[in-house]
């Protein structure tokens, strides 16, 4: 890739996050599906924080656990899910061990979420201005008209005309419904968004429109965003920084250009080479032999060693990598990287 | 009606093809215009990208030209012959056994409770007058042959297995297998990879090619990917509101759009190799609702170089070099001066008011 090391390695010193107080800490999370067929341990031992006004990316293909991950840690997996070990620390405090009291004046005011789709979470039988101003009268002191003036502010916010308060969610477009699920989750100031596919269902336009909406908000009111997709190419112009998940498990963690220009993991070199692109050189791409493998019964050692076609015989089939710092903020899981990540640690004592 | 010059005979043409849904009751009647005079050519061997947004009216195209919908107007000439009226006009099962189908959801455009021999032996059985197949053996054999093409080895397994024993990426192939089980001269894939996942969609793009390349298959190929389109196809339509608006051969269709929705289209794809966040704004327009869209260029309320000319009728086709053309004013005359330093992939300069 040959995008102007320069420019590049410029722009990630201006973006590098603050090495303030994370303010949120994935720690060992653990989830676990119990199916009929078994238990798919669909998220395993992932752990990563992400600090104040920082948007942190979560990639990987599908099954890979990464929306499990975002319902895990707003607490709104159901059966057959359950978290079975880790913590998830929010400003110090543990969400996975709160009560539901506890949770309920949590959620939303200080971590809100904006789902995938927004035509099935907003409600088809009240307007948006009712599901609005619900959630402000649940959660402030509020008469119905302060409420019902704030929902024209919140609605003007994400750019949609503050008369159409009394809409009901089918008379609006797409966009339009997934502007105002954002504006729901910022009706009370939270200090993170958990963000799950919000413009998957979009035309790439609308995306882009509401993408550039997301940030302009992010530099007005200063919030953090956890936000989940596939879209590779989307993350790495929107996000601070990347993880990479794979069958369950954060295989790379970097800054998203450094992801971009020079990913560590196998994984990720060959995901970063599997889509086409309008602006770099047409080349021939190839994809990933194989398809992820079933989380019942995972492939032992590296998860990735049977799709993996630099993989060491006799190492990668038996012994499971741990996530290796191989930069300041750059780690992956590969015994490939052994080298390099002694050499990192010789270098910064 | 578009003059790209071409010396081989098209497989497949179409022109002038419109389709219209009314909808409502007698007070509420009215009409959405799904598809709007569209025109262009297939040909053996080529693969032509149809690039649009949700609701533009691709999908409407495909299912006309597979005989699923009957035009409201225009023709599809399948060989040079009317294939929709006309007494010498090619029998519809004829006409289905040279030109295919593969649907984006390979998890529901196979039946659950077949299994995947089953779904590629039927095609052979129902077609077989036209292929010379006979007898058992013949077919069974042929299923093998099928497999073998779309790399689903080995054979034998995957002849036994049902449909969710299988990846997404797997059940594509079926698919693909299926639709080649009648030697088809045409393949009309609409959105074949979009439901599969990253790793997997080059996998199955470059089978497709590879059938190109080899058999001569014309495809047209359906996606709302730009980038995609430029990867596998030789020349791309954009579609707009049911309109085809810009068609050029994909590469150059990438490096200069023309039309200010091309432009547009491209500007808002997220691509990292790009360089940094642009900060461009697009538009805050939409896309609008196909009942309403009045006389003139349906992009008009949005575009930023409208003019009063583009609200009283649909731009004609302005053919220019390079196998190119565009429905827009601003080329009626040539490329114009404002416009030509847009060139050479600054795609985002193009839209900025």
């Amino acid at each position: 890739m040959s995008v102007s090391a320069q420019s590049l390695k410029q722009a990630d010193a201006n973006r590098t996050p603050d090495t303030s107080k994370p303010l949120l800490e994935v720690r060992n999370l653990e989830v676990e599906y119990w199916t009929r067929r078994g238990v798919v341990r669909a998220v395993d031992g992932v752990s990563f924080d992400i600090r104040p006004n920082e948007v942190f990316g979560l990639a990987g293909e599908s099954g890979c656990g990464k929306s499990t991950i975002a319902h895990a840690v707003t607490r709104v997996l159901k059966p057959p899910a359950y978290i079975t070990g880790g913590e998830v620390l929010f400003n110090n405090e543990n969400i996975l061990a709160m009560n539901d009291e506890t949770l309920r004046g949590f959620r939303w005011e200080h971590l809100s979420i904006v789902f995938q789709s927004a035509m099935n979470s907003l409600n088809p039988v009240l307007t948006v201005g009712e599901q609005i101003i619900d959630v402000l009268q649940t959660h402030r002191q509020m008469n119905k008209k302060q409420a019902r003036e704030r929902a024209r502010e919140l609605l003007n916010v994400v750019g949609i005309d503050p008369n159409r308060i009394d809409s009901y969610p089918h008379q609006l477009s797409g966009g339009m419904r997934q502007r105002v699920v954002i504006s729901i989750a910022l009706a009370l100031n939270p200090e993170m968004i958990v963000m799950d596919e919000p413009t998957t269902a979009l035309d790439v336009v609308v995306q882009k429109q509401i993408i550039e909406e997301i940030q302009e908000l992010k530099q007005k009111f200063g919030f953090s965003i956890l936000f989940i997709t596939h879209d590779l190419s989307l993350l790495v112009e929107f996000s601070d920084r990347i993880g990479i998940m794979y069958a369950g498990e954060l295989i790379e963690v970097a800054p998203s250009r450094e992801l971009f220009s020079a990913p560590k993991h196998p994984y990720t070199q060959r995901l970063m080479s599997s889509f086409p692109t309008i602006y770099g050189p047409r080349q021939e791409l190839h994809g990933i032999a194989g398809s992820p493998p079933d989380l019942i019964s995972p492939p032992s050692g590296c998860r990735f060693n049977p799709r993996c076609d630099v993989a060491i015989a006799g190492l990668c089939q038996q012994v499971h990598p741990e996530l290796l710092q191989v930069g300041p903020l750059h780690r992956a899981a590969c015994h490939l990287l052994n080298e390099e990540a002694a050499d990192y640690a010789r270098n910064t004592q | 009606m578009l003059e790209i010059p071409n010396e081989i005979e098209p497989i497949l043409e179409v022109r002038d093809l419109t389709k219209h849904f009314t909808s409502g009751n007698i007070f509420t009647r009215h009409v959405v215009r799904a598809v709007e005079g569209a025109s262009f050519k297939l040909h053996r061997g080529k693969v032509v990208a149809l690039v649009g947004e949700s609701g533009s009216g691709k999908s409407t195209i495909v299912r006309m030209l597979a005989r699923l919908y009957q035009p409201t107007r225009g023709e599809i000439l399948f060989e040079g012959k009317n294939s929709l009226e006309g007494n010498d006009r090619l029998p519809l099962k004829m006409y289905r056994s040279r030109v295919q189908m593969i649907f984006q959801d390979p998890f529901s455009s196979l039946n659950p409770v077949n299994k995947v021999g089953y779904h590629i032996e039927r095609p052979l059985r129902l077609y077989g007058m036209f292929l010379g197949y006979r007898g058992k053996a013949a077919i069974e054999q042929q299923v093998g042959e099928l497999l073998k093409r779309v790399s689903l080895t080995p054979v034998e397994e995957f002849r036994n297995k049902y449909p969710h024993q299988l990846s997404g990426g797997q059940r594509q192939r079926v698919a693909i297998a299926r639709a080649l089980a009648v030697e088809p001269d045409v393949i009309l894939a609409d959105e074949p990879v979009s439901m599969l996942d990253v790793s997997i969609r080059m996998g199955v793009l470059n089978l497709m090619a590879e059938l190109r390349d080899k058999q001569g298959i014309a495809f047209l190929y359906v996606t709302h990917d730009i980038a995609s389109a430029r990867y596998f196809a030789d020349e791309t339509l954009v579609m707009y509101a049911g309109r085809i608006v810009e068609g050029a051969p994909s590469e150059d269709l990438i490096q200069s759009p023309k039309h200010p929705y091309t432009q547009l289209l491209l500007a808002s794809v997220p691509d990292p190799s790009r360089g940094l966040r642009t900060g461009v704004s697009v538009d805050k327009g939409e896309v609008p609702d196909l009942a309403s869209v009045g006389v003139g260029c349906p992009f008009a309320a949005r575009c930023p170089h409208v003019m009063d000319v583009c609200r009283k009728a649909m731009p004609p086709v302005t053919t220019l070099p390079d196998k190119r053309w565009v429905r827009c004013y601003l080329y009626e005359n040539g490329v114009p001066q404002t416009m030509k330093s847009n060139g050479g992939g600054s795609a985002s300069g193009g839209i900025t008011i």
